[in-house]
């Protein structure tokens, strides 16, 4: 129970905090809540779909359960660099325009951004919910097993060909070869439990990456610089439009990422998919300290599991209603911690000038 | 609506179209007239508006079906509407006492997070009523014939609610109040200096606009009839958004007219063809970016239509004297 | 001797290790003009900033004719009657000079919300009052003919005045001055010390400004507290002032360019 409560919450935690990272970074930098940020996750995790689906990376022959990495390594390389070439032009076109009109302005174009690429999905893609596909493995019809020990399909059907635990005897073999049928295709049992972990270990990877891209290089300290003094930072040099088309393509770049591990996690993909995660992300740079990325990850993880684990522990003290509250939590969470410590966990304190 | 008004002559279909459009352009206007006092006037960053609607719509709703049958319609409809006002009211209190000490962007997130939260909770939750359901008609029993009478009233009583409302903010903003708020949302710290409350002063404007809000949504949940969650989604939000940007932030004539002209544009993108309107929520997003980069205080900016009528005389007689 | 109307006992603000004001103890008398001057960086805007509430004070204590105000905030102290004007000026931009002046008051019969949207008589009555005091305290400052206009869009001259005018609207006993005559060429200058000791008697105000300009303080103050690095480190007549050894390293240690 408790175990399979903090699995749950780390992985949806993680998920909260990749999209997180790039809220944090972009607010950092030009003090802007990227709304669209949300809907970058969503296009990433559609390419990520596509990818998956159509490329066939895991039809080449390689020692299992290589297809299955390769195929995820491909749809999530696809997806990221998707997303964060979105950004750009979405940085390009939208909001430098209005970066000096003032943050009202600059705020309510991100809303405007959002609220249009999430209805040009549901145009380009339909409002419906896709079944995220399963990267699987290819088998020749000869080297089945004799006892099916998994449902294997063919690619282009629906409907299994042969179920688990069915019998594969030289004539049922027999009769897919004279179907035209060479191979066939089975789902790998990858658990919930398994693809959490997979999200947990994409996050731990990652985050080194990007603490060291912003602390130890050229352009995370001209970043840093910009984010503390833009005017400043332009006058020594510092391209600034550079530096914030970085800042966004990096974000976006692990928004993708982010965006095929939650849809593969859940089972789902559609043009909604960015929204609530998104706004849930931003409260949990929020709740971590915003412009912080080690706070962006630590308030990810911390609503992740409280998401979970507060319902669950309200349930156990008899309220069965709990689980209807889980979405509200977020907002709740946010309040308490503006209140109390507005710069959040791990954020820098601001004093206001008189 | 019902069978009946199909069989009815064309005249009388165009007249119940018209006022149907009407009565939700004086809605949409009601809501954006309320959201420009805290966002225009004001200067806070609400993003929970739709929220504020939605708790007056159900608020009325819940207290409609509560109560027992037969009191007189009049009656139920004045005391439900002033209820989904309080309900909403509350709403206000409840997010705004604590996140109005917060600056912009955060206030934008936290009342954002209200107005998902609470319909959220809502539609998850079997909070008495279930989720979307249908209220009784109160004022009068609705058939086919006199269908065109009932809209007729609610188109009444939207219209007296809009000169109230318009009424309301034109002397809040004239009055030392008015004044104190303007220069809280100007510069709060110079404002608090000088000793005006800035909280007070930010909490009155934020629940006048969450009862006018409330107000709107209990009004039309006695003329639509019905409520449902996603009647309340963010899109609400961004078209209410859309108009008072449209308007101009602080401008109370160009809310009324972007609303009429948002509608219209709506209406008529629908007409063009099936494809068209399908596109529409699209269209609404592209428009309020190149508003935003290209006008980004809106057509008029926080001037009045008034304003502008006479600058442009003024500038004429200037052109033809030379 | 009687309590002084305005007194701030050790006051020290802090921020993380930087000691900004430290130990500041001044004494205001009903009727006083004191000028508080120092090197840029004394933390006299600081001071100004604890002493109305801008700022929380790290320790030490305010107080109001003997009452302890260290807790109110900063419109609770701007109502016992203390107004300030700012370095950088900051007049409410988008409202009309008039409305700037108007704006301060508040509290008065007939100016709650239902009062204002009803247009009850009680706030006509208030509101023909205020509009009247306002139109004074403009023409007072010169100002009558900028009345429509907006503040933004008044020559900074102007706005220092409207500053100026913005803070008598509130019937203050004491007046704090941030910089009044930073910007301004000798002739304004002149104007302005004239105008600053009028109004001292004709509204019967104590005074406090902070200085940058020696020769303007030294005209018109008839004390003068010393800041450099946040301490406190003269007090006195201007001449002895003028005379105080530790002043002169200060300024001279401090601004030997200028």
């Amino acid at each position: 129970m408790l175990a399979d409560v903090l699995l749950d919450g780390l992985g949806l935690g993680a998920i909260y905090a990749f999209i997180a990272l790039g809220y944090t970074m972009v607010y950092g930098i030009i003090k802007l809540i990227n709304f669209a940020h949300g809907e970058f996750f969503m296009v990433g995790a559609f390419v990520g779909y596509f990818a998956l689906r159509d490329l066939g990376v895991d039809e080449v022959d390689l020692p299992q359960p290589l297809p299955i990495l390769l195929a995820f390594l491909v749809a999530i390389t696809l997806a990221a660099t998707a997303a964060a070439l979105l950004a750009v032009l979405t940085e390009r076109l939208a909001y430098r325009p209005v970066r000096r009109a003032g943050r009202i302005a600059a705020l309510l174009t991100a809303v405007g951004v959002s609220f249009f690429l999430q209805n040009l999905a549901v145009q380009v893609w339909g409002a419906g919910a896709r079944a995220y596909p399963e990267p699987g493995i290819w088998l020749y019809v000869d080297d089945l097993p004799a006892k099916a020990d998994a449902d294997y399909k063919i690619r282009e059907r629906v409907e299994a060909v042969v179920l688990k635990g069915d019998a594969i005897d030289t004539a049922r073999k027999a009769a897919l070869r004279a179907e035209g049928i060479e191979r066939v295709y089975r789902t790998p049992d990858l658990t919930k439990e398994g693809k959490q972990g997979f999200v947990l270990l994409a996050l731990l990877l990652w985050t080194p990456v990007l603490w060291w891209l912003v602390k130890r290089t050229r352009m995370g300290r001209a970043m840093r610089a910009v984010s503390e003094d833009a005017d400043a930072a332009r006058l020594m040099g510092i391209n600034i439009n550079l530096i914030v088309a970085a800042t966004f393509f990096l974000g976006a770049f692990v928004a993708g990422v982010g965006g095929v591990a939650y849809c593969a996690t859940y089972g789902s993909v559609k043009p909604l998919t960015g929204w609530i995660p998104g706004l849930k992300a931003f409260i949990a740079a929020v709740i971590g300290g915003i412009g912080s990325i080690p706070g962006a990850i630590v308030g990810g993880l911390l609503l992740g599991v409280a998401e979970f684990a507060i319902p669950a522990l309200l349930e156990q003290l008899g309220w069965a209603d709990a689980k209807a509250f889980q979405d509200a939590l977020a907002y709740v969470f946010l309040i308490i911690v503006l209140l109390v410590k507005p710069t959040g966990l791990l954020g820098k304190p601001q004093r206001e000038k008189v | 609506m019902d069978a009946g008004v199909l069989q009815l002559p064309l005249a009388i279909k165009l007249d119940l179209w018209l006022t149907d459009q009407v009565i939700l352009v004086g809605l949409f206007a009601l809501l954006a007239l309320s959201l420009n006092l805290i966002n225009g006037w004001g200067r806070m960053f609400s993003l929970g508006h739709h929220g504020f609607y939605f708790l007056g719509a159900y608020g009325a709703a819940w207290l409609t079906a509560a109560l027992p049958t037969g009191l007189p319609g009049a009656l139920v409809f004045v005391t439900t509407c002033l209820f989904g006002m309080l309900v909403a009211t509350a709403g206000g209190l409840l997010i705004g006492v604590p996140c109005l000490r917060l600056r912009g962007d955060y206030l934008a997130i936290a009342t954002l997070g209200f107005g998902e939260g609470v319909r959220l909770v809502i539609s998850n939750a079997d909070v008495r009523v279930p989720p979307g359901f249908t209220v009784p008609r109160v004022l009068f029993e609705v058939n086919s014939s006199n269908l065109l009478m009932y809209r007729l009233l609610f188109l009444g009583i939207v219209i007296l609610l809009v000169v109230g409302v318009v009424l309301l903010i034109r002397n809040y903003v004239r009055s030392s109040a008015g004044r104190a708020m303007l220069a809280v949302a100007q510069d709060e710290r110079a404002a608090g200096l000088l000793g005006i409350n800035p909280t007070g002063s930010k909490v009155l404007v934020f629940l006048m606009g969450s009862a006018i809000a409330g107000l709107a949504g209990a009004v039309y949940a006695h003329y639509s009839g019905s409520v449902a969650p996603k009647d309340f989604e963010f899109v609400l939000m961004v078209t209410i958004f859309l108009i008072v940007v449209l308007g101009g932030l602080g401008s109370i004539s160009g809310c009324i007219l972007a609303a009429f002209l948002l509608r219209a544009t709506e209406r008529g993108l629908g007409m063009v063809g099936g494809v068209v309107s399908e596109w529409w929520q699209v269209e609404f997003a592209l428009i309020l970016i190149l508003l935003m980069i290209f006008r980004p205080n809106g057509i008029f900016g926080p001037r009045e239509l008034t304003d502008v009528i006479r600058d442009w005389r003024q500038r004429r007689r200037a052109g033809s004297k030379a | 001797m009687s309590a002084p109307l305005f007194e701030t006992r050790h006051v020290t603000k802090r921020y993380g290790g930087l000691t900004a004001v430290g130990d500041v103890s001044l004494r205001l008398d009903a009727g006083d003009l004191v000028g508080c001057i120092g090197p840029n960086g004394a933390g006299k805007t600081t001071l100004f900033n604890l002493i109305t509430g801008a700022d929380p004070v790290t320790s030490g204590t305010i107080h109001w004719q003997d009452r302890d105000v260290t807790s109110l905030c900063d419109h609770q102290r701007a109502r016992l009657g203390m107004a300030r004007t700012f370095q950088n000026i900051r007049l409410w931009p988008d409202m009309s000079a008039l409305d700037n002046v108007r704006a301060v008051y508040q509290g008065r019969p007939g100016s709650g919300l239902l009062a204002s949207a009803l247009r009850l008589p009680a706030f006509r009555r208030t509101e023909a009052a205020i509009l009247d005091e306002a139109e004074r305290l403009l023409d007072r400052m010169g100002l009558a003919a900028h009345a429509q206009a907006r503040a933004v869009d008044l020559p900074y001259g102007e706005q220092r005045k409207l500053e100026i005018c913005r803070a008598l609207a509130l019937s203050p006993q004491l007046l704090l001055l941030d910089e009044p005559a930073a910007g301004m060429n000798p002739t304004e200058k002149a104007d302005l010390m004239h105008t600053v000791k009028a109004l001292r008697s004709e509204f019967d105000l104590t005074i406090l400004l902070i200085e940058h300009d020696m020769k303007f303080v030294m005209g018109i103050c008839e004390r003068i507290y010393v800041l450099d690095h946040g301490e406190q480190i003269a007090h006195g007549t201007p001449d002895e002032v003028r005379a105080d050894e530790r002043v002169i390293e200060a300024y001279l240690g401090g601004e030997a360019a200028c």
